[in-house]
């Protein structure tokens, strides 16, 4: 091969750099599937089961120009000796890497093949033909049904055990009206990060090796790889510098990826990289916990709710994974409502599936929603206004401590009653339902439906480690035990360090932040990395780097001092070059643990949505929506604004578009960008607003900031009670025409995702035959 | 013969005489080149990730044409004499970016950032035919021609998870001239004028700015003729039928797996389960590659791309059936893949392989005829016939697709519909259909008489598309309404017939319905039509009165984007066992031979060896280095010239000053290095430094200074810092007086020692993102050499990250003569 230059850009009137931190636009941003291969380095594929239940007695593959290219197939049998079969860990539990031999789940990872290019991998993985027994091994649970007649449950251990509130049966009591075993039901979402699964090992001296993963839990990935492989966890550095979108993917189910990458390329003494192919992906990760709920609730005929019991089943999958965190997070929605009495019982199903796991807002998400269905149910019973049954049943302050006991709250900063009021009370509000009405009667073929969500969001904090060093020219150096996910943790750490550090002046007029970088996690500089998640990681990290920068400050504080009594001004240079002069230590590592106060939460928020169905083929339009977020005092509001949008969006996939399908063996179908459709940017709101509100001071928060990576997904459930309005006017009309009672016309089911052709058959599939029918009458 | 794949990536020309021709063009560029820009997202040109601009150059015409397409489908035979422009093509942080990097920076349109380089291609193809387009008026400076429909559409094939796309709009509406800045969003721009008044200073975007051919390919192709194969023969193009004919009943390949391939997008819908020896590029057969049009219709060859047939049938907008054809087009799969599919393809792939396809669907409805090839003779049959035939094998091919116009026809009607999950394409529909109608008025009634309809359903569940011939014989001659529609409705139900185990079947057959109701009802007199809709009821006292349109504007129409946004955000203000005889560290490894030094690091992909050239004078001007002619292999020569503006001349530095990397024009010493000879290998590398000639010149120059003597002589010296100068004790003078005896001027001297570690100097510098470095050194002071290479690239500390692991013996040597290699 060769090259010859020649300029490429001639007339290109290009201004100069301001600022060197935005790369990923220009595709200098180094994921790890960037990083050049190393010589000699090969590919691994997965081959996966599609069985649920199986032992697997052979892998063979098929004679073609495919299967020649495999250079070897590692698997459960290429585990050292005092190593372990581990795939994953979490704190709650751990799984095996490779089947040995009895495979669990249709997708569950059998080995890796391994090839001199990624494309023969993938082709060579294709030939696999695998023997399956399953003699003697029962029959697969793929449901929550069949999980309940046998039995199959993961324990929730106490300390994650949500508490109920106050008497169901006495509530029950009050009630005027009851409604008894309501269902909902909710299905699995993956999580289409834009960078599939990826992590590149490369064996090093002495037992020791580097492994490179788009992950968020660093620290879990090294210790699994330590374990498979039976080396100690300081042989093992895994290094992650950004990840190409996690939404929770990459906490737990990324971690077999690496593993089995590292367990590779130990075996085979050459680098190693795996960049799994999206079907593969989608068909191995798993995604978010599908649910069904049955419910009893009493209450008032106005509105007001006496009593709810709820009998949850959690589809879990096969492992624990993130799973017995799940119930906590689900229950926590659920209170976003005063209930005055709750009652649950939460059960986690294991069942013969990939394992689900944390995907963005989870739990959160279902509990909100399963909420909002209620509330929706209720109102149509009493034909009231769902927007009026919300606004009823919203917490005083007082029913808010109750529901959420234990989580340190001021009155004034419960500021949800006034951003709902605002959003779905307002006389705005009631002039565009007005509209919508007017609407509705005056068009036969489309209809409007506007509703809104209120939400309120419990999270909790994690420790994170941080360290900032500054060198002999003053340019800083932050470590952080928090990821870059795409979520602007590095931009919130710079700035907060840039801050502090400017501290030191009264005025904060030496401009720190351009001086600062941030450095990619790895394992062996930074320990006590943890997961980031959860949304506070952030915040977390900022308080970790606030702790350390206190240090340097009280370290410099003197010499600062001396030398501005000496020279009068004293600038961070002279600062740092007389510091290096005099021996001062410029490198403070620190660990935030978060007090009692501080560990968990609680945010409010609320979204309305207006939508059009289109009755002849089932599509709907969101023809605008509307957010308003509590964020606290913001860190960087272009972050927390860019989270709102983009998880509203993501939250719109859910509700909408993103169907998860399995065959009869729990295969997933829905398995490329065919079959399983993300939102595009034809399908968003046509009006989006979105109000990031900067509400007071909140003393046991990082600088009185609050998270925004996840909340604001629930709200998207406002499009889908938009959607819900819609349908009942086209059913209103439909059963007008057909004769049938306003009840059925009202209350109906419509679990997620609300998709054509579930608008279109709930609208009635034979509607035009009926319209037609009836005019000739 | 076969010949080289010449092709240029970012203007820089590559050459590859052997290849797996099943290599896409997305696996070339990420795993041999440096360009790992394009991201491989989905590999089935579902994402974005991976568009990349590809441009092709009429020797004719001389000119160049720009597309935008999906480089994880584009197989890297197929893009012989194509110029590729990926993300980084277009600008980067060292020598400026692009508009289009710095806007997405500013309106915080990139979170995680996988999908941003594709989003930038993708924008940047459709900013690059805007502007090239001489019939729209030239816009003001820094703005584009493009419309915002056309801006907001740019990326509607690509996929974002993070961001949910406002921000994104927000960067593409940037480029519009006509756009109001207001209606921008949230981003990093805004500035306050002197009035107080916010304005936008948008980064400045020059239309034409960048040239995507570069002009040796050009010269190149001027000189070439059309090849008939490349990839030592396991790519082929044949440049007629007969050469087609010729290869597919040739023996030798026969036996082998062979494709035939236009754009090999097919790929992305039927993923490939096994390798292919060989392909057959169907793009230079002439046949396929027609285009007659005449008052009657259009033909057009198979190998024509969607995008093209598109622009074919919008350019004959006096057949409304040709542009309700392309408007349907244009949401058949995002426009990246429309630039390599071709239409043939599409309609192979619904005749073999049962793709649920709109263009069948649409055209059949159309009356469309196609031209095949079957067992080498030629033949025409309706669209109809071909889509029922047994399925396409390698000898029986599709030529051409002819469209009939019905332009001499009065009173047609046509309409095509889908209904899809994504308004806009890229999403396979539930059903589709097309409609022709020739119509009638009959004066008496008013009715409105089908004298003759076409109806063609696809997509709904049927192996193929096809005609409802029993509804289509049941209309004929009747007036429609509501009985005759009722009729027809019903007769539909029965007619369509669902393929077992087809999901939403009962869903698909009403969608055909709905399509027929929305077809047929204007036509009466007394329905509720679909069309009306849109209308809003005001109330007005008690009255209703119906008004076109909502006061925020005709957004109903699903077709268009976000047309309103808004952001409002607040800003606010460590004995045991210490002590004990340990092993050393690592020993055992190291008498192995495992442990790992500076030269036993894998060398990354495109990495490069250095070598100095050192001068053999001690004193002199350097005038020139020239390397001998045997010097081909090397890449470069890297001088003091090349240390970069912000940085400075810096090699070594200690607490007492520093010391140049390289001379400026001087050399003060024999063995100083002058400059450093890049080239792909160290031998190489080595050789070229070894044989440079250095042309020197010491006029006007002084002898140098080489002995102590000298030195003293000419009063050259360094002056010790006092605090480092030894204490003197007693009095010298005074203590000689004491003495018995006195030696007086008596001499030693002492020479030189070599370190002679035995591993010496090395290091391997790789370059990183954001202008920083990662450079492995064997050295004794890792911090001062991260100071050095900072200071001498101009960039800060933070930026450059020195590792050293172990040293293979220093003694001192590698403490402050530390040598750097940047490559």
């Amino acid at each position: 091969m060769h090259r010859s230059r020649e300029p490429h850009l001639n007339t290109a009137e290009q201004r100069p750099l301001a600022t060197r931190r935005q790369q990923p636009d220009r595709g200098e941003a180094v994921y790890v599937d960037d990083i050049p291969s190393p010589k000699d380095c090969v590919y691994g594929a997965f081959i996966y089961s599609t069985k649920p239940l199986a032992r697997i007695k052979k892998v063979d593959f098929k004679a073609s120009l495919a299967s020649e290219k495999i250079l070897t197939f590692i698997s459960a049998k290429d585990i050292p000796e005092n190593g372990e079969n581990i795939g994953s860990a979490t704190p709650v539990g751990t799984e095996a890497l490779f089947p040995d031999p009895v495979a669990n789940c249709a997708g569950q990872a059998i080995g890796v093949v391994i090839a001199e290019t990624q494309r023969y991998a993938n082709m060579a993985a294709k030939q696999a033909l695998v023997e399956y027994s399953t003699e003697g091994l029962g029959k697969p649970i793929l449901t929550v049904e069949d999980a309940v007649e046998n039995n199959s449950y993961f324990e929730i251990p106490s300390e994650y055990t949500p508490t109920p509130v106050g008497d169901f049966s006495k509530g029950m009591e009050e009630a005027d009206i009851k409604i008894s075993s309501a269902e909902v039901k909710l299905g699995s979402q993956y999580y289409f990060y834009m960078e599939t699964q990826v992590a590149l090992a490369i064996p090093d001296e002495d037992n020791c090796i580097t492994v490179y993963s788009s992950s968020q839990s660093p620290e879990f990935t090294q210790s699994v790889i330590a374990r498979c492989l039976g080396i100690p966890f300081h042989n093992v550095r895994v290094i992650t510098r950004r990840v190409g979108g996690g939404f929770g993917g990459k906490g737990f189910r990324s971690i077999p990826l690496a593993t089995a990458c590292a367990l590779a390329a130990y075996k085979l003494h050459r680098p190693v990289r795996m960049y799994m192919d999206r079907n593969t992906d989608m068909v191995t990760i798993g995604g978010r916990h599908p649910l069904k709920v049955k419910y009893d609730v009493g209450f008032k005929s106005d509105g007001r709710i006496t009593a709810l019991n709820l009998y949850v089943l959690i589809n879990a999958g096969i492992t624990r994974d993130y799973s017995p965190y799940f119930p906590r997070k689900f229950i926590a929605s659920i209170k976003k409502y005063n209930w005055s009495n709750l009652s649950f019982d939460v059960r986690l199903c294991k069942t013969n599936l990939t394992s689900k796991s944390s995907m963005r807002a989870p739990g959160h998400v279902q509990g909100s929603f399963v909420a909002d269905a209620i509330i929706e149910n209720v109102a149509s019973v009493l034909s009231l206004e769902t927007n009026h049954v919300r606004r009823t049943n919203l917490h005083s302050f007082d029913s808010l401590m109750l529901f959420y006991e234990g989580v340190n709250e001021e009155a004034n900063n419960y500021t949800l009653p006034s951003i709902f009021d605002k959003l779905a009370v307002s006389p705005d509000y009631q002039s565009r339902a007005e509209a919508v009405r007017n609407f509705n009667y005056a068009n036969k073929w489309k209809k409007r439906g506007i509703s809104s969500v209120p939400i309120v969001y419990m999270v909790y904090c994690n420790p994170i480690p941080g360290r900032v060093s500054v060198f002999n020219d003053a340019s800083i150096v932050v470590e952080v035990g928090g990821v870059e996910l795409g979520q602007g943790l590095w931009t919130k750490v710079k700035q907060m360090t840039a801050f502090c550090l400017g501290q030191l002046w009264e005025d904060g007029s030496e401009k720190l932040l351009e001086r600062v970088r941030i450095i990619q996690a790895d394992t062996l500089s930074m320990v006590q990395g943890w997961i980031t998640a959860g949304s506070t990681t952030s915040e977390s990290s900022c308080a970790a780097v606030q702790l350390a920068c206190n240090v340097l400050v009280e370290r410099l504080k003197p010499l600062k001092d001396r030398l501005l009594e000496e020279k009068g001004v004293v600038s961070w240079d002279l600062l740092i070059s007389q510091s290096v002069k005099e021996y001062v230590n410029l490198s403070a590592s620190s660990l935030h643990v978060p007090s009692q106060n501080s560990a968990k939460y609680l945010i409010y928020g609320a979204g309305t949505s207006e939508v059009e169905v289109d009755i002849l083929t089932g599509a709907t339009t969101i023809l605008r929506s509307d957010i308003s977020y509590d964020c606290g005092q913001s860190l960087n509001p272009a972050v927390d604004l860019g989270q709102a949008e983009g998880c509203f969006v993501q939250g719109i996939g859910f509700f909408l578009y993103e169907e998860c399908l399995t065959n009869s063996d729990g295969l997933l179908i829905t398995n490329n960008t065919w079959n399983y459709k993300i939102p595009t940017i034809d399908v968003i709101p046509k009006e989006f607003n979105v109000e990031i509100i900067n509400s007071g001071h909140h003393k046991y928060r990082v600088l009185s900031s609050k998270a925004s990576g996840e909340p604001p997904l629930l709200l998207a459930a406002s499009v889908h009670g938009a959607v819900r309005e819609a349908i009942r006017a086209a059913r209103l009309d439909y059963f007008s025409t057909s004769g049938g009672s306003q009840g059925s016309a009202l209350t109906f089911d419509m679990d997620p995702p609300t998709t054509m052709e579930t608008v279109k058959e709930l609208c009635g599939l034979d509607i035009v035959e009926k319209y037609l029918v009836g005019l000739i009458k | 013969m076969h010949r080289d794949l010449v092709f240029a990536i970012n203007g820089e020309r590559f050459v590859l005489s052997d290849l797996d021709p099943s290599m896409t063009l997305l696996q070339f560029l990420r795993t041999q080149t440096r360009f790992k820009g394009p991201k491989l997202g989905c590999g089935e040109g579902g994402c974005g990730a991976c568009v990349v601009l590809l441009s092709k150059f009429d020797p004719i015409t001389n000119q160049v044409s720009d597309i935008s397409v999906s480089s994880c489908l584009t197989l890297l035979a197929s893009i012989n004499h194509c110029s590729i422009t990926t993300t980084e093509g277009l600008g980067n942080t060292s020598d400026g970016c692009h508009a289009i990097h710095h806007r997405f920076a500013g309106f915080h349109a990139s979170q995680c950032g996988f999908c941003t380089p594709g989003m930038c291609m993708s924008l940047f193809s459709s900013l690059i035919n805007a502007d090239k387009d001489n019939r729209r008026p030239k816009q003001r400076d820094g703005f584009s021609k493009i419309t915002v429909p056309e801006a907001e559409r740019a990326i509607s094939g690509n996929l974002c998870r993070c961001t949910g796309y406002r921000p994104i709009v927000d960067v593409c509406k940037s480029f519009v001239a006509g756009v109001d800045i207001e209606d921008l969003g949230f981003n990093s721009f805004q500035k306050k004028g002197d009035g107080g008044d916010p304005f936008i200073e948008l980064p400045f975007y020059s239309p034409g700015g960048l040239c995507t051919f570069p002009e040796f390919l050009k010269t190149e192709i001027k000189s070439s003729t059309p090849c008939q194969s490349l990839a030592s023969g396991r790519w082929h193009c044949p440049q007629s039928i007969e050469e087609l004919c010729n290869l597919l009943n040739c023996e030798s390949l026969s036996a082998n797996r062979v494709k035939l391939v236009s754009g090999n997008t097919s790929s992305g819908v039927y993923r490939e389960l096994d390798l292919h020896d060989s392909y057959i590029d169907l793009r230079g057969i002439p046949e396929m590659n027609i285009i007659k049009k005449d008052n009657n219709g259009i033909e057009i060859g198979a190998a024509t791309t969607i995008s093209r047939v598109i622009e074919l049938l919008r350019e004959e907008n006096r057949s409304t059936i040709f542009v309700k054809l392309a408007d349907h087009m244009e949401k058949v799969a995002s426009k990246f893949i429309q630039n390599m599919a071709s239409i043939g393809g599409n309609l192979v792939m619904a005749q073999r392989d049962n793709f649920e396809s709109d263009i069948a669907t649409i055209l059949l409805g159309a009356s469309s005829t196609v031209s095949v090839m079957l067992s080498s003779e030629k033949k025409s049959v309706t669209l109809e016939e071909f889509l029922h035939m047994p399925p396409c094998t390698d000898k029986f091919l599709l030529l051409s697709i002819y469209i009939p116009s019905w332009l001499s026809s009065h009173n047609v009607l046509f309409q095509t519909y889908r209904a899809a999950s994504r308004p806009l394409g890229n999403a396979v529909a539930y059903a589709n259909a097309s409609f022709l109608a020739h119509i009638q008025v009959d004066e008496k009634t008013g009715d409105t008489i089908l004298e003759n309809v076409f109806l063609a359903f696809g997509g709904y569940g049927t192996e193929h598309a096809s005609r409802a011939r029993k509804v289509e014989n049941f209309l004929k001659g009747k007036p429609v309404n509501t009985s005759s529609l009722l009729q027809a409705v019903r007769l539909l139900r029965q007619t369509l017939v669902v393929k077992e185990g087809t999901r939403h079947a009962a869903y698909r057959l009403s969608l055909a319905i709905s399509f027929l109701f929305k077809f047929l009802s204007p036509l009466t007199k007394s329905l509720i039509k679909p069309e009306e809709n849109g209308r809003v009821a005001i109330q007005r006292g008690d009255k209703y009165s119906f008004t076109e349109g909502l006061m925020n504007g005709n957004i109903h129409d699903a077709n268009q984007m976000l047309l309103y946004s808004k952001q409002k955000v607040e800003l606010s203000t460590e004995h045991l066992p210490v002590g004990a005889a340990t092993k050393k560290t690592g020993a055992e490894m190291q008498a192995s031979g495992e442990a790992v030094y500076v030269d036993d690091i894998p060398s990354p992909r495109d990495c490069l060896y250095g070598a100095f050239i050192y001068s053999s004078k001690p004193f002199a001007h350097v005038k020139g280095i020239r390397l001998s002619s045997s010097a081909d292999k090397v890449v470069s020569v890297i001088s003091a010239n090349d240390i970069p503006k912000e940085g400075s001349n810096v090699g070594a530095c200690t607490i007492f000053g520093t010391e140049p990397l390289f001379p400026d024009s001087m050399v003060e010493y024999a063995g100083q290095p002058i400059g450093l000879v890049v080239a792909e290998t160290q031998r190489f590398a080595n050789l070229a430094a070894g044989h440079a000639v250095v042309n020197y010149s010491t006029d006007d120059l002084e002898p140098p200074i080489l002995t102590l003597e000298e030195a003293v002589k000419r009063s050259s010296y360094f002056v010790v810092p006092p605090f480092l100068y030894p204490q003197q004790i007693g009095d010298f003078s005074k203590g000689m007086e004491e003495a018995d005896h006195k030696i007086i001027s008596s001499e030693v001297s002492l020479s030189s020692q070599y370190w002679f570690y035995m591993e010496t100097q090395t290091a391997l510098a790789v370059p990183d993102e954001d202008n920083s470095l990662m450079v492995y050194t064997s050295s004794q002071t890792p911090e001062t050499a991260q100071n050095v290479i900072a200071t001498c690239l101009g960039i800060p500390c933070h930026s450059v990250r020195v590792i050293t692991r172990r040293v293979g013996g220093g003694f001192g040597g590698k403490a402050v003569k530390l040598l750097e290699h940047c490559l």
